[in-house]
C-alpha cells in the first residue's frame, strides 16, 4: 500500500489512527504492529515471512549480543554481530542483487533496504552500547515494521526512537501538526512530483525514440526530473514524518532544502539525511573515517559512495551515479570548496545545481546507451537549440514550475512563521485545499475513459 | 487553541473518511457512460487471491472506480490543471472557440500501416468491376489547426495525402481538405466527429466526382436540416471533463428520401429508419444516426436510379450517407470492423455500380480490419 492511493488515505489511515487513539496506551505498541503487519501484507502477502524472518533474526541476536557483553565475552560479542551483519547483507544481497549479477528474476521484497538498514542499527547500536537490548519482541517488531517508514524512509535508527517505544505522547496539537505535514507530503508527491513526473515521461520517451527533440526539450525534462524525484522523496519523507508525529514519535528529518545548496558537499549534507547519516555511521567511521591518512580516507569514500550508488538501486547507473558524487565530492575537498565560498553565491548555486541535475540524469537512465544519448542531446550535439514542442512544453508547464522553485525555498514556510497567531488557522485552510485537490487528482487518475476514439 | 487543534483533527478525519462511509451506503455503479466502461465492483475474497495479491488490486480498483463524486473531482482536476496553463489534458487540446481537438502526433501514427491499407484498397479496386473511390476525411486537428494552442504539436497529414494521391490515383482519391477548410462548424465541439455541415460538404464534393447528375437543387437548406438536439456532449468531452463544455447541436436531415427509407442491419432484424431516436436520450447521441455503427446495413430508397452503392467506412459515413438517398436505389454500408464475411465475395455479388471508402485519416491509418478487402 502507497500512501499517495485512495484506499490507504480513505480506508486505512481513519480506521487505523481512530482505533489507535481509542485504544489504552498499553496496547498501541501491539496495534501498530498489528496494523503495519497488516499494511505490509497488503502488498506484500508472501514477502512478508522475509520481514518477520528479519525480525526474529535481529531480535535473537540482539538478545546474544548484549548477553554476551555483560559477561564480558567481546570476542563472542563482536563475532556474534560480524554473524548477523552476514545474515543481513546476504538477505538484502540475495533478494536485491542476485539478479545484477546473475541473470535471474528474483522480485524485490518491498522496504527491504531500509528495514535491514534500520535492524541492522539496532544490533550495531546495542554492540557499541549506543541502545539498550529490546527484550519484548513486540516492542521490536512494532518498531522494525512500523509502517509510516517502512517502504521508503526516513531510515529511523533504533536509539533515536528508543524512548519513544515505551513512552511516547499524544496531544492534540502534536496531531494536528502531523496531520499538517502529512497533507503538506501528499500535495508534494500528488500534485507537484506526478504532475511533472508525466512531462519527464513525454521527454523521455521523445529523447528514447529521436522524435521532436532539441537541447531546450532535453533541459526541460532534466528539470523535471529533479523536481519529480525531489517532491517524490521528500513528500513520502514528509508523510513518514507527519504520521510518526500522529502515532507520537519524533522522526529525524530527511531533507534540509538541498536544492539551495552551494556545494556538492552541502547537498548531500541536506539530501536524504538519514541514509548520509547511517552511511557515515555504519561505515565511513568504523572503517577509519578521516583518522588514518589520506589514502586510507580517499578508500573509504569511494567505498562509501560506491556502496551509495549501490544501494538505490541494482544496476550500473547506479554505481556510476555513486562514483560520479565521490568524485565531485573528491574535487571540491581538495580545492574546489574553497573556491566556491569565495566567489559570489549566485554562481556556487549554479555550479552546485548543474552537476545535481546531470545526477539526476545518470540516475534516471538505467540504460547505459540511452543515458550517453541524453546527455549528448543536452549538449545540444546534432539536435537543434529549441523547436515547437519545447516550447509547447516549457510555457504550458511554466507555472507549475515556477511553483516547484518556490516550494523548494525557504520562502512558503517564512510566509507562514510571519503569520504568527494566525498562523494555524491558515495552515489549516491550506492543508484542507491541498488535501481536497490531492484527493481529486488521485481520483482523476483513475479516470480512464475508454472511448474508442475511432469509431 | 487547543480546542482549534481538535476541530482541525476531527474535520481531516471526516474528510478521510467520508468516501469509506458512502462506499457502504451508496449502492455500487455498474457502468460509466462517459469513460464508456463497465466500473469495477468490489470482489469476493479468496485465499488464493489473497496470496497473489489480485484481491487487493481488485479492492483498490474498485474503491477507486466507486469513489463517490468521481467525475465532479475529475472536473475539479480538469479546471485546475487549466489553471496551471495546462493545454492539453485527457489527451486533448483545450482549443480557442470552445473547441477541443484530439491530441494526435506523429508517433501517434504508423506510416507503415497506413501505407498497407492504402495498398490494401489498391488491390481490392484493381479486381472490382464497380468504381473504386476513396475518401479520407481530414482530422480536426488539420482543418482546425488556427485554434490549437500556440506552438502545439500535431501529425503531419499533408505528406500522407500525397502518399494516398500517389498510390491510389487523383482521379479515384476524392481530396475534400480544401473545400472543408473553406467552411465553419464542420467538425462537433466536444466531439471527433463531423457536423451534418462537414458531412454535407464532403457529400458535395463526392458528387462532382462521382457524376451522379443534377436530378435537382441540392444547396445545403434544400435537405431541410433539422436540429434533433441541443445537448450533445461528445467523446473528446468525456476525455477532457471540463465544466466550461458548451455542449453541441446536431442536425439531421428530412427530406422525403429520409423517411421513405427502409433499413434493415445484421444485428437487428427489423427495418428500421436511418435516425434512430432513443439515441438521443443517451450518452453517445450522433448515434442517431442509424443507430451506431453495424457489421452491415442495407437501404432500400425509393429513387429512380437504378444505381447500387457499397461503402465502406468509420462512423464518419453515418452522417454522410443520408445525402445519397436520392441518388441510388440501393446502399450498402459495411463497418470491416464488425463485419466478419468476405468483403471480397460482398462486393463482387452486390452488383454495385459505386463503391466509396470513407474514412477518417488518422482512424484510417490505425484501423487493423482492412485487410478483409482482399480476403
Amino acid at each position: 500500500m502507497v500512501f499517495s492511493s485512495l484506499i490507504f488515505l480513505c480506508i486505512f489511515m481513519p480506521v487505523m489512527f481512530a482505533v489507535y487513539y481509542l485504544c489504552p496506551a498499553k496496547l498501541r505498541n501491539l496495534f501498530l504492529l498489528f496494523s503495519s503487519l497488516l499494511f505490509y501484507a497488503w502488498g506484500e502477502p508472501v514477502y512478508i515471512l522475509v520481514m518477520l524472518f528479519s525480525i526474529i533474526f535481529n531480535y535473537t541476536f540482539g538478545i546474544i549480543i548484549s548477553s554476551l557483553k555483560d559477561n564480558s565475552k567481546l570476542t563472542k560479542a563482536k563475532i556474534t554481530l560480524i554473524i548477523s551483519i552476514i545474515g543481513n547483507l546476504s538477505m538484502l544481497f540475495f533478494f536485491k542483487y542476485t539478479g545484477f549479477f546473475m541473470q535471474i528474476f528474483i522480485a524485490l521484497p518491498i522496504g527491504i533496504s531500509f528495514y535491514t538498514f534500520q535492524t541492522m542499527s539496532y544490533v550495531i547500536d546495542v554492540y557499541i552500547g549506543n541502545a539498550k537490548v529490546q527484550k519484548n519482541i513486540i516492542n521490536f517488531a512494532m518498531y522494525v515494521s512500523m509502517f509510516p517508514q517502512l517502504i521508503a524512509g526516513p531510515i529511523v535508527r533504533y536509539r533515536q526512537i528508543e524512548k519513544e517505544i515505551d513512552n511516547r505522547k499524544l496531544s492534540d496539537e502534536n496531531i494536528a501538526f502531523g496531520l499538517q505535514r502529512f497533507i503538506t507530503g501528499l500535495g508534494k508527491k500528488v500534485i507537484f512530483a506526478n504532475q511533472v513526473g508525466i512531462l519527464w515521461d513525454e521527454v523521455y520517451n521523445c529523447v528514447s525514440s529521436g522524435t521532436d527533440i532539441s537541447l531546450l526539450l532535453a533541459w526541460l525534462g532534466a528539470v523535471a526530473y529533479t523536481f519529480q524525484i525531489y517532491f517524490d522523496f521528500s513528500g513520502y519523507s514528509d508523510m513518514a514524518i507527519g504520521m510518526g508525529q500522529m502515532l507520537g514519535f519524533n522522526f529525524i528529518e530527511n531533507f534540509n532544502y538541498p536544492y539551495l545548496s552551494k556545494s556538492i558537499t552541502e547537498f548531500w549534507r541536506k539530501w536524504h539525511i538519514s541514509l548520509g547519516t547511517w552511511f557515515k555511521e555504519y561505515v565511513y567511521i568504523p572503517l577509519g573515517g578521516s583518522k588514518k591518512g589520506f589514502l586510507r580516507q580517499l578508500i573509504n569514500l569511494f567505498i562509501v559512495w560506491a556502496l551509495t550508488g549501490l544501494w538505490h538501486g541494482a544496476a550500473w547507473n547506479f554505481v556510476v551515479w555513486g562514483i560520479y558524487f565521490f568524485i565531485l565530492l573528491l574535487i571540491e575537498k581538495c580545492f574546489l570548496l574553497k573556491i566556491l565560498q569565495k566567489i559570489p553565491k549566485f554562481f556556487s548555486h549554479i555550479y552546485a545545481l548543474f552537476f545535481i541535475i546531470i545526477g539526476w540524469v545518470i540516475f534516471a537512465c538505467q540504460d547505459f546507451e540511452m543515458l550517453i544519448h541524453y546527455l549528448k542531446t543536452m549538449a545540444g550535439a546534432g539536435v537543434p537549440l529549441f523547436n515547437n514542442y519545447a516550447i509547447y512544453k516549457l510555457y504550458t508547464n511554466l507555472i507549475l514550475l515556477l511553483l516547484m522553485v518556490t516550494a523548494s525555498t525557504k520562502f512558503p514556510r517564512q510566509i507562514f512563521l510571519k503569520l504568527e497567531k494566525k498562523h494555524f488557522l491558515f495552515s489549516s485552510i491550506f492543508s484542507f485545499i491541498i488535501l481536497i485537490l490531492s484527493i481529486s487528482l488521485l481520483v482523476s487518475g483513475t479516470y480512464n475513459p475508454f472511448l474508442y476514439f475511432r469509431f | 487553541m487547543k480546542r482549534a487543534y481538535k476541530i482541525y483533527n476531527i474535520l481531516v478525519f471526516i474528510i478521510l473518511a467520508i468516501p469509506l462511509v458512502l462506499i457502504f451506503t451508496l449502492p455500487q455503479r455498474d457502468y460509466s457512460a462517459n469513460e464508456n466502461r463497465y466500473l469495477d465492483k468490489f470482489p469476493k475474497v479468496t485465499t488464493d487471491e489473497i496470496f497473489s495479491g489480485k484481491f487487493q488490486d481488485d479492492v483498490s480498483n474498485a474503491f477507486n472506480d466507486q469513489f463517490f463524486i468521481r467525475e465532479q473531482m475529475t472536473e475539479l482536476t480538469t479546471s485546475f490543471k487549466k489553471l496551471l496553463g495546462f493545454k492539453d489534458i485527457g489527451g486533448v487540446y483545450i482549443a480557442d472557440d470552445n473547441y477541443y481537438i484530439a491530441k494526435v502526433t506523429d508517433s501517434d501514427i504508423s506510416q507503415d500501416k497506413f501505407i498497407q491499407n492504402l495498398r490494401y484498397i489498391s488491390y481490392f479496386a484493381k479486381k472490382q468491376n464497380a468504381h473504386v473511390y476513396t475518401m479520407l476525411v481530414p482530422s480536426p486537428i488539420t482543418i482546425l489547426k488556427d485554434k490549437l494552442p500556440a506552438f502545439a504539436p500535431f501529425y503531419n497529414t499533408h505528406s500522407m495525402y500525397n502518399t494516398a494521391i500517389t498510390l491510389l490515383g487523383e482521379s479515384d482519391f476524392i481530396d475534400i481538405r480544401e473545400i472543408l477548410e473553406q467552411e465553419d462548424n464542420v467538425f462537433f465541439k466536444t466531439d471527433h466527429h463531423w457536423t451534418l455541415k462537414g458531412a454535407y460538404t464532403a457529400y458535395c464534393e463526392y458528387y462532382k466526382k462521382a457524376e451522379l447528375g443534377l436530378t435537382k437543387e441540392h444547396t445545403y437548406e434544400s435537405f431541410n436540416p433539422v436540429m434533433v438536439s441541443n445537448n450533445f456532449y461528445g467523446t473528446l468531452y468525456s476525455k477532457a471533463l471540463d465544466i466550461n463544455a458548451k455542449p453541441d447541436e446536431i442536425y439531421a436531415i428530412y427530406t422525403k428520401e429520409t423517411k421513405n427509407a427502409r433499413v434493415t442491419s445484421n444485428d437487428q432484424k427489423e427495418s428500421t429508419g436511418i435516425y434512430n431516436e432513443e439515441s438521443l436520450e443517451k450518452k453517445d447521441k450522433y448515434a442517431y444516426f442509424f443507430g451506431g455503427n453495424h457489421g452491415r446495413t442495407d437501404i432500400d430508397t425509393n429513387s429512380n436510379t437504378k444505381k447500387k452503392l457499397l461503402v465502406i467506412k468509420d462512423s464518419f459515413a453515418n452522417s454522410f450517407v443520408p445525402f445519397l438517398l436520392e441518388n441510388y436505389s440501393h446502399i450498402t454500408m459495411i463497418d470491416p470492423r464488425y463485419y466478419n464475411e468476405s468483403i471480397f465475395e460482398t462486393t463482387l455479388k452486390g452488383k454495385y455500380d459505386h463503391i466509396l471508402i470513407l474514412y477518417e485519416i488518422s482512424n484510417f491509418a490505425q484501423d487493423k480490419n482492412l485487410y478483409k478487402l482482399t480476403k
